[in-house]
């Protein structure tokens, strides 16, 4: 069985962030995920421009969440109203400014709304700037993809659509 | 069973699958023929397409090339969908 991903809470949860005109983007893996990397992730990080942002704790009510601020225990977080997959981001390394990036974001669509997505050459950049173990294993994967992506959108890749198996009639 | 390819083999394996069974059950191959056709054309433009960037990019991993246009034609959420569902059955399993 397939467990569940995004789930109403989550999506809830994007949308009354993005309702309110808060300026934050998915980064790392997941923002890789949904631009075509073949990966895998147990989270959803969020790179917010303000974490002070009132709009944010605005946001996190309308889902019954709330912040938890870092301390030496723990880092920033969200709990509560099933926001838990989602990893606050304080710094990306390798990359410029918030508002530096944030004008090179990709978009995704999310209802009316457009999620503001890092670009997968800028993901690239700050894993290898950030040089974890974990990162030196997915680079090899990131610079695969890209290359991929940006081969396949300059040739016009057709979008065929990827034949299903019909259920077999009795 | 009821699913859905996502590789060229898996399609063209599910097809020939169905096709041996048509035949014995008597069923009309005349569908079946169709699919086979169809994966086999998608296949063989995927493989076009994998082609084409290993020829720019002949450090590439075809496999990681070839999952990235497979989840190219899929819509980003469906793609996020794909990608924390592996994630979370992995924890799970753990």
């Amino acid at each position: 069985m397939a467990a569940p991903s995004l789930n109403e809470s989550e999506l809830r949860f994007l949308r009354a962030l993005l309702r309110r005109k808060v300026r934050f983007m998915v980064v790392g893996l997941s923002a890789a995920a949904l631009q075509g990397a073949p990966v895998v992730t147990q989270d959803v990080d969020l790179w917010f421009e303000d974490l002070g942002d009132a709009r944010i704790r605005e946001a996190l009510r309308e889902v019954d969440a709330a912040y938890v601020p870092p301390s030496i225990l723990n880092p920033p977080m969200f709990i509560g109203g099933g926001v838990e997959l989602f990893d606050i981001v304080l710094t990306m390394h390798g990359l410029g400014a918030f508002p530096e990036e944030w004008r090179n974001c990709v978009e995704v669509s999310l209802g009316r709304h457009q999620l503001k997505v890092l670009r997968a050459d800028r993901i690239l950049a700050s894993k290898r700037a950030a040089n974890r173990a974990k990162d030196r294993l997915v680079i090899p994967v990131l610079e695969d993809s890209l290359a991929a992506s940006q081969v396949a959108a300059r040739r016009g890749t057709k979008k065929a659509a990827i034949p299903r198996r019909r259920k077999p009639s009795r | 069973m009821a699913g859905c390819c996502h590789s060229k083999m898996a399609c063209v394996i599910e097809a020939g699958v169905a096709n041996f069974d048509g035949h014995r059950n008597g069923m009309s191959i005349k569908k079946n023929d169709s699919r086979e056709r169809n994966a086999t054309q998608w296949a063989a433009r995927l493989m076009e397409s994998v082609r084409a960037v290993l020829a720019e990019h002949p450090e590439a991993d075809s496999d990681n090339v070839r999952h990235t246009l497979i989840l190219l034609e899929y819509p980003p959420l469906e793609r996020l969908r794909k990608s924390l569902t592996r994630g979370r059955a992995l924890t799970q399993r753990k």
